[in-house]
């Protein structure tokens, strides 16, 4: 019950302080428009192919943006060396990364609302099969929140964060890009093979396990 | 150097000596023993070095991981053992990442005769080059996540979540790659020389990494000691 | 003594970086109502010490225990019982005063966490301006925030590093009036300090490091200090 609170706590604190000051919703989610035009740009020359590339401008998209966006929810804790206000406490360090991993996750999911629209929008796309569609997303951004947060926090303090943090964790991101693509290739109606539930599965099962080891590292990790 | 520190090192020059032997072997049976394949030709050969590298830097980077996992487990508690696990890790890191070079420049030499491309999606092909991607990250998670201590802790975490994101990785490349040929191995080494300079190749390279990670690994070590030797000296000094 | 009084135990603590000792074999025990100084040239190891009795950093060698009685305290419960104030004050510059002192009580299971903060805040003298954001304070009410913090928290050891940083000399004087407060309630306090009125004011024993090495351990009081800092001055001409 108290660790529950605790949670709470963390996680109304981040959201209360993002209201406050928006930095991290603004900038992404501005950053993550731009992203799009510049995918137009490059891409746009037959919209008769748009569902082909679509699905990966969707993935690259919210995979960049949501990058800046860790990034950023850590600087927060590493000014006045915060983090350690919320280690030092009586919560667990799970609880601790858990609560930061959930604030991670809420801002990349409200980040990629208007972005995604924009993408549907502006490349012509028709979600056939919105249950995948959103299914891909939440299950994704489960994966990218929970391997995020554990290393933008491990490099807080690092003076190389900003490049260290995609460098590690895009090569674990690879499976989840997949199976993204793969999912949204289909909801939006691409001529493929593909079943979209093997791949919903997939991500689950991609969240269960890397929601226990990541769980289970972030307390050592944190104090090696 | 002291007596135990000589023997060491003489255990990886010895496994030095005896790889080098399995590796003149293998290349004897390469091209004297094992038939040409029909199919092929002679590029099928560059295979037997190919695979040898690819199934020891799997072999090498699960090294890696143990010890990354022995490394965060115990290492609060035991420091001797954390020093032990972070030699094995860095040692085994470095050489992961030599035969992966090896791994990907034979790879696309094949994949040019065979296929007329440099590059090919080929899944296990795809999955090697992402596990040699870890092995960069881990060692630049090293080199600049921090201070010395610390970007150890957030490298050895890597490798263990290497683990199952190998698992992942192969399942999805896997799926994703799908339409490219099975390549020879799949269907079989049927001749018994093909066999034969496949098992040694791989023996070879097995040795050859056993060697060179035993020799970075008593290279870490005298660097441990030469650090503990400083930090004694200082702290009898001061 | 107090079979269930809290005791602190340093044995035999070091801390390298690179080639050389921050910290060598540094042992000492406090006790509960006990208010030490910890005193030393700058680079003598006085916020590396403060810190590993905290958990923010790890020993290389040797350990720290926090004691109840014969028990010692599981990780949890020395995480509740001990509170720590740094240079870096871990305080939140977006939330307001209030806010950050309500967040410590519920982190540390507080009881009415709310009620609490509005009481710590006057006592730290910041009643009037609990609902500014942190940032727009000045650094000595940042410390009182900082100080405010501990006190939300329910520390039962408080370790605070050179905690007079900022404050006036009226706030000095409460602080150090409020730090041997908490000693007489029976909690530890430990604090850095460069100037030999706060031990004379506060302390009931000085720690003196040199070099990373503790090379005195004195009672408090004006003769304590003036001994103290006849060490640290003298320590290395």
């Amino acid at each position: 019950m108290d660790e529950l609170r605790r949670y709470l706590a963390i996680v109304r604190k981040d959201l209360r302080v993002e209201f406050r000051t928006r930095e991290i919703l603004y900038t992404t989610t501005l950053f993550a428009l731009l992203l799009v035009v510049i995918f137009a740009f490059a891409f746009l020359s037959d919209p008769a192919k748009s569902r082909d590339y679509g699905p990966g401008i969707v993935w690259v998209t919210v995979l960049f943006a949501t990058t800046v966006g860790q990034n950023r929810l850590f600087d927060r804790e590493r000014e006045n060396d915060c983090l350690w206000a919320l280690l030092l406490s009586p919560a667990a360090p799970s609880t601790v990364f858990l609560a930061k991993a959930t604030a991670q996750i809420a801002f990349a999911l409200l980040m990629q609302i208007p972005t995604i629209l924009l993408i549907l929008v502006f490349f012509d796309l028709r979600v056939t099969d919105p249950l995948a569609f959103v299914g891909a997303l939440a299950l994704g951004n489960v994966a990218l929140g929970l391997v995020g947060t554990l290393f933008a926090a491990m490099l807080m303090n690092s003076r190389m964060k900003e490049v260290l943090l995609p460098l590690v964790t895009y090569p674990l991101f690879v499976p989840v890009v997949i199976a993204g693509v793969k999912v949204t290739a289909v909801a939006i109606g691409a001529p493929i093979a593909e079943d979209p539930e093997v791949w919903l599965r997939f991500l689950a099962g991609f969240d269960m396990i890397f929601a226990v080891v990541t769980v289970a590292l972030f307390g050592r990790m944190v104090r090696a | 150097m002291d007596k135990r520190g000589i023997g060491l090192s003489a255990i990886g020059y010895g496994l030095t000596v005896i790889a080098a032997g399995f590796l003149a072997a293998a290349l004897y049976a390469v091209f004297f023993i094992a038939p040409q394949e029909a199919v092929l030709g002679i590029s099928q050969k560059i295979f037997y070095f190919h695979v040898g590298s690819a199934i020891n830097m799997l072999i090498v980077f699960g090294i890696c991981a143990i010890a990354g996992l022995v490394y965060l487990s115990i290492g609060n508690v035991r420091r001797s053992w954390a020093d032990v696990a972070d030699a094995i890790g860095v040692a085994t890191a470095e050489v992961g990442v030599t035969l992966g070079v090896v791994v990907l420049i034979t790879g696309p030499l094949w994949a040019r005769k065979a296929w007329g491309t440099w590059w090919t999606w080929e899944p296990r092909l795809t999955l090697s080059l992402m596990v040699f991607l870890l092995f960069l990250a881990y060692l630049a998670l090293r080199a600049f996540a921090g201070s010395d201590r610390f970007g150890r802790g957030v490298a050895a975490g890597l490798s263990i979540l290497g683990i199952p994101a190998v698992y992942f990785i192969h399942f999805a490349v896997d799926r994703w790659g799908g339409a490219h040929p099975q390549v020879v191995y799949k269907g079989g080494l049927t001749q018994p020389g093909m066999r034969l300079a496949f098992g040694l190749s791989v023996a070879g390279m097995f040795l050859l990494s056993a060697a060179l990670v035993w020799l970075r690994l008593t290279t870490e070590r005298e660097r441990q000691r030469l650090d503990a030797l400083y930090l004694e000296v200082d702290r009898r000094a001061g | 003594m107090n079979p269930g009084a809290l005791a602190l135990q340093c044995e035999s603590v070091a801390r390298v970086f690179g080639r050389r000792h921050v910290l060598r074999d540094v042992s000492f025990t406090v006790h509960a109502g006990e208010v030490v100084a910890i005193v030393g040239r700058n680079g003598a190891g006085k916020s590396t010490l403060l810190s590993i009795l905290a958990g923010r950093r790890q020993a290389d060698r040797g350990s720290v225990r926090v004691v109840q009685g014969d028990r010692p305290a599981t990780d949890s419960q020395t995480r509740s019982w001990l509170g720590f104030l740094p240079h870096d004050l871990l305080v939140y510059l977006d939330l307001t005063a209030r806010e950050n002192l309500e967040f410590t009580g519920v982190l540390h299971g507080r009881p009415d966490p709310v009620q609490r903060a509005a009481e710590v805040l006057s006592a730290v003298g910041l009643a009037a301006d609990a609902d500014r954001t942190v940032r727009t304070f000045s650094r000595g009410m940042q410390q009182r925030t900082a100080l405010g913090r501990l006190m939300a928290s329910g520390a039962r050891a408080w370790l605070l590093d050179e905690p007079s940083t900022g404050l006036d000399e009226s706030g000095r004087r409460w602080l150090l009036q409020l730090l041997a407060e908490q000693g007489r309630e029976g909690r530890i306090v430990m604090f850095s300090t460069h100037h030999p009125s706060e031990v004379e004011a506060a302390a009931t024993r000085v720690l003196v490091l040199d070099g990373g090495r503790l090379v005195a351990d004195l009672p408090g009081g004006a003769e304590g200090a003036a001994a103290a800092f006849s060490l640290v001055d003298g320590g290395r001409s």
